[in-house]
């Protein structure tokens, strides 16, 4: 492979690369991916379809891999069927200068593996608020620039939404909405008619409601609402790369995949001003290489592709290629959430449900819309759900003998819960740079986390907890209970920046094209490149972003330009 | 008491070799005396009993039935960390007088455990019994009887949809 040119190296798989590598070659264009994580091919999840009792555990994990893993073992889809997924801690370590959760995938796919699957368009206010409040850099882009993207995006994932036309939250092209049950309906009616500026819709997930042409072609078929996600789909129902963009990239036959490849570092060459390629380890053999390409597209999450830039020091970038003024590592941000409410739904004690809905309810920002609301900047969204309690209570509760086992075969009430997700500020300071000394096994500088949370995310927090608490109450809910939870950045795993896109070189890292300012052939086009985080889930935008900076690169390519 | 014959009952089901055997284990395993006189692992006579009296058998298995003690005894040796199991054996024994609870009629089991149980939650809850309490729930309802059986389990359910409980008849695992 060393002596083979590449028209397009794409650093990483996930939600981004996979989808730059599909756009690449389905354009002709010989591309390289290259990914840290080891091989797995759609179909082969190995505890797809397990029931509990065929795991020795019954899905606990046992201590020596929470030992390995005592990061990821935090992560709310952490167990034994999905632990694989994830990166083993004392192999990738990083310094926490303040506290920040790095959640990393473990395998080809990525993130896009094991996502949370909620699918939301950015509003025409989430470009404009770095302008409006003076917060961070001002976007070159609008709203108007991405929408034509996210129509390209949207039907190959497959996102399940009802149109509701809300400027907030910008409808897509969707399969049918996921259903509301009995009790979500008339909470709907209530929270509306209390609350005229909130909505209360079906979340938008990226699971097949009803596959079409395009998703069958890939074998992808209807989400059987198995709710076991995160260990792989072999019905391809929630996108992945690995279900979806690599396999539509490979049947093109222009895509090379190489996995447990550790990037390195991007070369660049002083005399012509391009990156020529890049270097990286064989995570197994420790053999290191180089492979070149015309363009390079780094894809390989927000954290790990700035700390392969800031690692890619020549003569001309000292401090990280296309680096001349310290912007590389700023503005990281995440959302901040924690904050929300469950209640108890007195009656509907008939009603029941089959299956494992892949998604509820999104409740989207209504803070700081049309009038300012005083306590904080900008706003946040609730995923929300009603649900009846199974048997888990049993666990810890009392009861013995027959009357106990006919307890616990009868489901418990319906409750309904809120987790809120709030927009947190970018922030300058608020940064991730290499420890001067520490390395790696393979030898990569260690990334060095300092990034926190300030006043406006601690007020967006509590103000989470208060109206979903109020709703509750306004949808007739008992027993109420509030949170406020503190997790540190990188919690929602939606961490974002450190590559930012911006107007000129001193500020920011990337044009408008995802372009870096320096360095004409080097795209950036994951969660990196976000000036801000607006408050919905970022996949689809980080993939809107990447089929715009792939067609803009393409054009750049046949004009001779790059 | 056959205490070599005991450290290598031990050995067995701790996983382990005698010779890396804490003495707190030896010293737990030593106060279940029957253990040794019938050779059998009087622990998990007694884990099954207890299983048996939270889920007795009705119009579905029992505990013991569906094969909870097994997955306790797993869950022990594999799972728990070496002192975290002795200390857990520990309080078997005292909790249920060194293994004498196995030879008193059924009525008077059944109290013991009722009492057990209505202490949970409370100022007086026994640790060991909360913990072991919970090992039989999550062995019962997640072993193929209790979820096919006891709740409703699908693997395949097809697109969400909205039913009658009277439908479904049952808790879905």
């Amino acid at each position: 492979m060393n002596n083979k040119e590449f028209d397009v190296i794409v650093v990483g798989s996930g939600m981004s690369g996979g989808y730059a590598a599909k756009e690449f070659c389905e354009k002709g264009y010989k591309t390289l991916v290259l990914d840290r994580g080891g091989m797995v091919k759609h179909g082969q999840y190995k505890t797809e379809g397990k029931a509990p009792w065929q795991m020795p555990l019954r899905g606990d994990v046992p201590e020596e891999f929470k030992a390995e893993q005592h990061i990821q073992k935090e992560v709310y889809i952490y167990n034994d069927y999905t632990r694989h997924h994830l990166i083993n801690d004392k192999d990738h370590p990083y310094e926490q200068k303040k506290p920040f959760i790095w959640y990393r995938s473990a395998t080809v796919g990525g993130k896009s593996l094991i996502w949370g699957r909620q699918s939301y368009r950015w509003n025409k206010l989430d470009f404009e608020s770095n302008k409006r409040d003076g917060n961070g850099i001002d976007w070159p882009v609008r709203y108007e620039d991405i929408a034509p993207w996210y129509d390209r995006v949207e039907p190959f994932v497959g996102i399940s939404g009802s149109y509701e036309g809300l400027d907030v939250l910008p409808d897509g092209k969707f399969l049918p909405a996921l259903p509301l049950n009995v009790v979500e309906r008339d909470m709907k009616k209530k929270i509306e008619q209390t609350f005229p500026d909130r909505h209360f819709i079906p979340a938008r997930v990226a699971h097949l409601t009803q596959p079409q042409k395009q998703h069958l072609e890939l074998g992808r078929v209807q989400c059987q609402a198995r709710s076991e996600c995160p260990r792989g789909c072999s019905f391809g129902a929630y996108y992945s790369s690995n279900s979806a963009a690599l396999p539509a990239a490979e049947r093109t036959g222009n895509l090379t995949l190489v996995a447990d490849a550790q990037v390195q570092e991007v070369l660049y060459d002083k005399a012509s001003g391009r990156a020529t390629g890049v270097a990286y380890v064989d995570v197994r053999s420790g053999e290191r290489k180089q492979v070149f390409a015309k363009t390079v597209f780094m894809c390989a999450s927000t954290l790990a592709s700035v700390q392969i830039l800031l690692n890619s020091k020549s003569e001309s970038f000292p401090d990280g290629i296309g680096n001349r003024f310290d912007v590389l590592g700023r503005y990281i941000m995440d959302h901040c959430g924690g904050g929300g409410a469950s209640g108890l739904v007195p009656g509907y004690l008939e009603d029941y449900y089959k299956g494992r809905r892949p998604g509820g309810v999104y409740i989207p920002r209504f803070r700081n819309i049309g009038k300012k609301y005083g306590k904080f900047e900008r706003g946040y969204g609730f995923q929300c759900g009603a649900s009846r309690a199974g048997w888990h209570w049993a666990k810890s509760g009392k009861g013995i003998g027959k009357a106990f086992k006919e307890k616990v075969s009868q489901p418990g009430n319906w409750y309904f819960t809120m987790w809120g997700f709030g927009e947190s500020l970018p922030r300058y300071e608020n940064r991730v740079y290499l420890h001067p000394t520490k390395k790696d096994k393979w030898g990569m500088p260690l990334l060095v986390t300092d990034v926190a949370y300030g006043e406006n995310e601690s007020a967006m927090v509590k103000d989470m907890s208060e109206t979903a608490a109020e709703m509750l109450e306004a949808a007739g809910l008992k027993n109420i209970r509030p949170f406020e939870g503190e997790a540190p950045p990188g919690g929602a795993i939606h961490e974002m920046g450190g590559a930012c896109i911006g107007r000129e070189v001193e500020t920011s890292y990337l044009n408008k094209w995802n372009q870096c300012h320096d360095v004409k052939n080097l795209f950036v086009t994951d969660g990196a490149a976000f000036s801000s985080v607006s408050c919905v889930n970022p996949s689809i935008t980080f993939m809107a972003f990447t089929a715009r900076a792939v067609d803009y690169a393409d054009q750049q390519m046949k004009q001779g330009l790059i | 008491m056959d205490r070599r014959r005991f450290l290598w009952e031990m050995a067995i089901f701790l996983g382990c070799s005698t010779l890396s055997l804490d003495l707190k284990a030896v010293d737990a395993a030593l106060t279940f005396k029957g253990a040794v006189s019938s050779g059998s692992g009087l622990h998990i006579a007694l884990i099954s009993r207890i299983s048996d009296i939270v889920i007795p058998e009705t119009d579905t298995p029992s505990a013991s039935q569906a094969g909870v003690p097994g997955y306790i005894n797993f869950y022990l040796s594999e799972f728990l960390p070496r002192d975290k199991a002795s200390e857990f054996l520990g309080g078997l024994s005292e909790a249920f007088a060194q293994g004498e609870f196995l030879s008193l009629d059924a009525a008077q089991q059944v109290n013991i455990v009722q009492a057990l149980d209505d202490a949970l939650n409370t100022e007086a809850e026994n640790p060991t019994y909360k913990k072991l309490k919970e090992l039989i729930v999550i062995g019962y309802y997640t072993s193929r009887v209790g979820a096919t059986q006891a709740l409703r389990y699908d693997p395949i359910p097809g697109p969400y949809k909205e039913m009658k409980l009277a439908e479904v008849g049952r808790t879905w695992l």
